[in-house]
């Protein structure tokens, strides 16, 4: 009887918020933990000299672990480890396990605990340890969950629906489904279904459900959210196709959206799939046209190498068929791994539909490098072939386009003055991949540039996604109205530039944006820049941007306010 | 003999053996004993023999009393036994363990886990050619990365077990040698990495995932973020701003808003702190929803007065909504009735300009009330009729943005694709508010077509009078579609008495013409 009593004692505790409102009792952590709450206070400034060394008081536990941690060696750690987990009081098992509070993540010490203290939780409060699982989004066995629903089946309802987690709340939901549909699918019909939709994959439940349950779930169907409803049909269906697969396929024929139903059914399930494939020739008619114009819906949830191994012939498709699915394929391997093209077409032993479609594929998508490698190796009436394809289609489908490689603020100016750099995007990529010496070089270039090239490539950094770059790019063209005529700029770009700016300073950092804006020259341009952001702020936080409006000069406050009142069209 | 008298003697020490008297022998260690410390250092040494004294033995078992237990009762008493155990014991304790038909994995793991510190390559010859095998280079990396990875790529064995232990037991070094690890085997180093959270060193683990393009914010790492956060939220908050970096305003929040969820999960306290060191508006305002959702958990009372006294601004709204979202879960009743009084009579717009404008020019991107789409859609579960017919804009060409009418747009969106039969009833009724009835009928048309129902599709298209509008080239098409899937049928049909339209814009090849 006491052996029953305290872990129910427990249970209630997690299950009612002991884990979250505990502390942990023991006195030696408790006194390790107040005695360093000073230390760790004054150490707060230096934190990342001292972070490895010094307790934490925010950390539960750290007081214990800190001892663990600072063992001089391997087999101390693992000793403490199954000492701690042994010793721990149960009621605090749940807290240590859900949090990470082990937190010896190096070796192998924070295995043997976590496995020790399951085990001893698993033997002492066996309804406890279940429902941490649970809450925890593990999988249970239908025999632990009929034991639970025996006995507790308040308090683990209860635990179910305090699951914050969408992802964990799914698996419990799919657990108590197994074992009692009627429960699962009630409990399912009071949950915010967007939410958990967001967070887990419901077809688990609804799987569940059709297969404990499957007249229940039929009946219930009307009633389900509309959200519900396309994953029910997937799981009822799938449940009948299991029972009689061709008395179902002819039901599933009759439905509009019949065949989107049976593909994503056999597309989750590798058996379904042989089986669907298997009976190919026996489906409906209007499928199988489909299908083989569809041939995606064949090969959905396959790898391309899973695609190349299987034997499509035999299962009765068309020969174009077959090619376009392993040409597909083909062609994405080829694709992913150059190298390796020529050996993938041979193992490949494509069929001339498949061979044809490959080559067109990479044709069409600019693969002619791999063209020029395969060709050596083709059969004479696949050369023709393709020297055909290739001759009639406009060479700039197959030619990669040309690579920048500058390396210097001189490149960039040399491909600016060239025309080659056709976005600002190109800086982007290149310059993000630059290290720092490049960056530097590239810096000390760019400030000792005059002139027409120092403008364009002014006009350059003033788009770049650097803002420090951006800032000093905008403020050198805001006073030099012959870098604007260089870029070929009106008034209007450097406006809306500069207010870019200015907002995205905002939304990082307020006193950034409104001391940048206010350290700009008197103009147009920054009078943009004061109203949108003001507009800008007043979305997110209207009295800090009321402060600051308040605290402009008169004139400038009076246009700042009249645009917040009209920003006009 | 003697480890069992010394054992015995110790039965008593051991009930009530203290950490902290552990912690003054660890003290009185002399070595080095890091996680890397060789096999070859360890093997054959006694446990707890510091120099200073020497332990009693924890264990009270011996391999015989061991063999005898179930299973379920193994694993601690196992762990003891097999930490203390001599290297030459361990072939014995293999072979009779094999002969257990309760073997679970995590015996087997222990099993190797002890036998590989004290003697790697003899664990890695007696599995050889078992599946046990598995566990001998898994179980050797985690106790020396660099030794059990260099032996398994240069014996061409055991690498993707080699790299999986790193991963779980190593992050550290993981990270430091992450270039030996060959590019095939990374993804197993990642998988081993996730199998444990990284409370000690997150930041490690942290930058290895998003280095190897792993979801940083999985159900996996809650409590390596969690623990981050424990450690030092400013810093907590700036490595997740650095990792979910990107150059669009409002990109990386979800990021944001799931670290702060796990925080708020956990330790809602740490908000606080997070609060004050934020300077970003935008992230401000997600920490203050990671608040106002812990609210809604623990005192919806307070959660209430929140959104009541917060000023009109993009955070109240997104409260608003979360309220709502909230409310009609516990209520459901009082929770549909405040929602749709909320987005029948905001003022709000339901979809936000991100706005730069100036003379002549603007630039701006739209985005939406945090969970407003989720809101609307558990509406329409639970009444899709009611909550269209209540929406009802005067006129649909007004201010679209406007939080009423874009709600009602979102709800029947919604409706169509979840429920075409339903939606198309309902419109049925509203034939006379023509442009909303050609609007709704393009829904239908849309949704019609992708699911194959060209037939009824066109039907749709053709019940609203002006065919020279849009819906007369969805009807084009629709036919075009159907073409292509079934031409015998689309044919069928452009031949029948059905079709109505003009028979220059609906062709019918001349390979397919009835004579």
């Amino acid at each position: 009887m006491m052996n029953f009593q305290i872990p129910i004692t427990a249970l209630i505790l997690f299950v009612l918020g002991g884990i979250a409102g505990s502390s942990l009792t023991p006195s030696s952590d408790g006194e390790a933990d107040s005695q360093a709450s000073d230390s760790s206070a004054a150490a707060k400034s230096t934190r990342t000299l001292t972070k490895s060394s010094r307790s934490n008081t925010r950390i539960p536990g750290d007081a214990r672990m800190r001892m663990i941690r600072d063992s001089q060696n391997e087999s101390d750690r693992l000793n403490s480890a199954i000492e701690l987990a042994k010793s721990l009081p149960l009621n605090q098992a749940g807290k240590w396990l859900s949090e990470g509070l082990f937190s010896q993540r190096e070796g192998f010490a924070l295995t043997l605990f976590t496995r020790t203290l399951e085990q001893r939780w698993k033997a002492e409060d066996p309804d406890g340890y279940l429902i941490w699982q649970l809450r925890e989004g593990k999988e249970i066995s239908t025999e632990e969950m009929d034991r639970l629903l025996q006995g507790q089946s308040d308090l683990l309802l209860a635990s179910i629906r305090l699951i914050q987690e969408p992802g964990a709340q799914v698996q419990a939901l799919a657990n108590l489904a197994k074992s009692r549909p009627d429960l699962a699918l009630a409990e399912l019909g009071k949950m915010d279904v967007a939410a958990l939709k967001g967070g887990g994959n419901l077809k688990e439940i609804l799987n569940e459900l059709a297969k404990a349950d499957l007249s229940g779930l039929q009946s219930a169907f009307d009633n389900l959210p509309l959200s519900l409803q396309e994953d029910a049909q997937g799981a009822i269906y799938g449940e009948l196709l299991a029972k009689d697969f061709s008395g179902t396929v002819s039901q599933l024929a009759e439905l509009s959206n019949g065949l989107e139903v049976f593909v994503e059914i056999y597309s989750n399930d590798p058996t379904n799939r042989q089986l669907f494939l298997k009976s190919f020739v026996n489906l409906p008619a209007a499928w199988q046209k489909r299908l083989e114009n569809e041939t995606n819906f064949l090969t959905k949830g396959m790898e391309d190498t899973e695609i190349l191994a299987t034997h499509w012939d035999s299962y009765g498709l068309s020969k174009k068929a077959v090619g376009r699915i392993t040409g597909d394929a083909l062609f994405d391997e080829a694709r992913k791994n150059k190298p390796e093209a020529l050996k993938l077409f041979q193992d490949a032993d494509l069929n001339e539909a498949g061979r044809r479609h490959f080559l067109d594929m990479l044709t069409w998508n600019r693969g002619r490098d791999i063209i020029e490698e395969l060709m050596p190796n083709l059969e004479p009436a696949d050369q023709e072939y393709i020297t055909q394809r290739l001759e009639s289609t406009d060479s700039s489908f197959f030619t990669p386009t040309p690579k920048h490689e500058y390396q210097t603020a001189a490149d960039l100016s040399e491909s600016l003055a060239r025309k080659e750099v056709r976005s600002f995007e190109d800086f982007e990529s290149i310059y993000l991949n630059w290290d720092s010496d490049q960056k530097e070089q590239f810096l000390a270039d760019y400030s000792d540039m005059r002139g027409e090239e120092r403008h364009l490539i002014t006009a350059v950094l003033a788009n770049s996604r650097d803002q420090e770059l951006q800032a000093t790019a905008i403020n050198e063209f805001l006073g030099s109205p012959e870098a604007q005529k260089t870029a070929n700029w009106d008034d209007s770009e450097l406006h809306l530039l500069t207010s870019n700016l200015a907002v995205d300073f905002l939304t990082q950092d307020p006193d950034r944006a409104t001391s940048w804006v206010a350290s700009l020259p008197e103009g147009e341009s920054r009078s943009w820049a004061m109203k949108n952001l003001a507009a800008n702020w007043k979305n997110y936080d209207p009295a800090s941007a009321e402060s600051w409006v308040n605290s402009l000069p008169e004139t400038e406050q009076e246009k700042v306010r009249a645009f917040l009142e009209n920003p006009g069209p | 003999m003697l480890p069992f008298l010394i054992a015995s003697a110790a039965v008593g020490l051991v009930v009530g053996w203290q950490l902290k008297t552990l912690s003054d022998f660890e003290r009185a260690e002399s070595s080095d004993g890091e996680v890397g410390e060789t096999s070859k250092q360890r093997s054959g040494m006694p446990a707890y023999t510091g120099g200073m004294m020497e332990a009693p033995r924890k264990s009270t078992d011996t391999a015989m009393t061991l063999h005898a237990l179930p299973a379920k009762d193994l694993y601690d008493r196992m762990a003891l036994f097999l930490l203390e155990a001599e290297v030459e014991e361990f072939s014995a304790y293999y072979e009779e363990f094999q002969k257990r038909s309760d073997r679970t994995d995590h015996l087997n793991e222990l099993l190797f886990i002890a036998w590989t510190r004290v003697d790697p390559e003899a664990a890695i010859a007696a599995s050889r050619g078992t599946d046990d095998f598995n566990y001998a280079y898994w179980a050797w990396a985690g106790h020396d990365p660099g030794a059990a990875l260099a032996a398994a790529k240069e014996r061409g064995e055991g690498v993707g077990n080699a790299v999986r232990g790193i991963g779980e037991f190593h992050p550290k070094w993981l990270s430091e040698h992450w270039s030996l690890i060959p590019e095939d085997q990374r993804k197993d180093a990642i998988a081993g990495l996730v199998k444990w959270p990284n409370t000690q060193t997150p930041e490690i683990s942290l930058r290895l995932l998003c280095d190897s393009k792993s979801d940083l914010f999985s159900q996996d790492n809650e409590q390596t973020l969690l623990a981050l956060a424990r450690q030092d939220p400013a810093h907590a908050y700036e490595v997740i701003k650095e990792l979910t970096k990107s150059s669009h305003r409002f990109q990386g929040l979800a990021g944001l808003d799931k670290f702060l969820a796990s925080v708020s999960r956990h330790d809602p306290d740490l908000l606080e702190e997070i609060a004050l060191t934020v300077k970003s508006p935008i992230d401000k305002n997600r920490v203050k929803l990671a608040q106002f959702q812990g609210l809604l958990r623990d005192d919806p009372a307070s959660a209430k007065a929140m959104v009541d006294n917060t000023p009109a601004s993009w955070l109240k709204e997104d409260l608003e909504v979360k309220y709502a979202s909230h409310l009609l879960l516990a209520d459901p009743d009082r929770g549909y009735n405040y929602s749709l009084n909320y987005l029948k009579n905001g003022i709000a717009e339901y979809q936000r300009h991100d706005e730069v404008k100036v003379e002549g020019r603007s630039q701006y991107s739209y985005h939406a009330i945090a969970g407003s789409t989720q809101l609307i859609s558990n509406l329409v579960d639970q009444n899709a009729q009611d909550l269209l017919n209540e929406l009802l804009p005067d006129t649909i060409s007004e201010n679209r943005y406007m939080m009423r009418q874009t709600a009602f747009d979102t709800a029947s969106n919604y409706w169509v694709q979840q429920d075409v039969g339903a939606y198309a009833d309902w419109l049925s009724e509203q034939k006379d508010n023509t442009p909303l009835y050609r609007t709704g009928v393009s829904k239908i048309v849309n949704i019609l077509g992708q699911r194959g129902e060209f037939e009824a599709g066109i039907e749709w298209a053709q019940s609203v009078p002006d065919l020279e509008n849009q819906l007369a080239n969805k009807t084009r098409q629709l036919y075009f579609q159907w073409f292509r899937r079934d031409p015998e049928g689309a044919v069928a049909w452009r031949l029948s008495d059905n079709f109505k339209g003009d028979p220059k814009q609906f062709p019918v090849p001349k390979t397919i013409q009835p004579e």
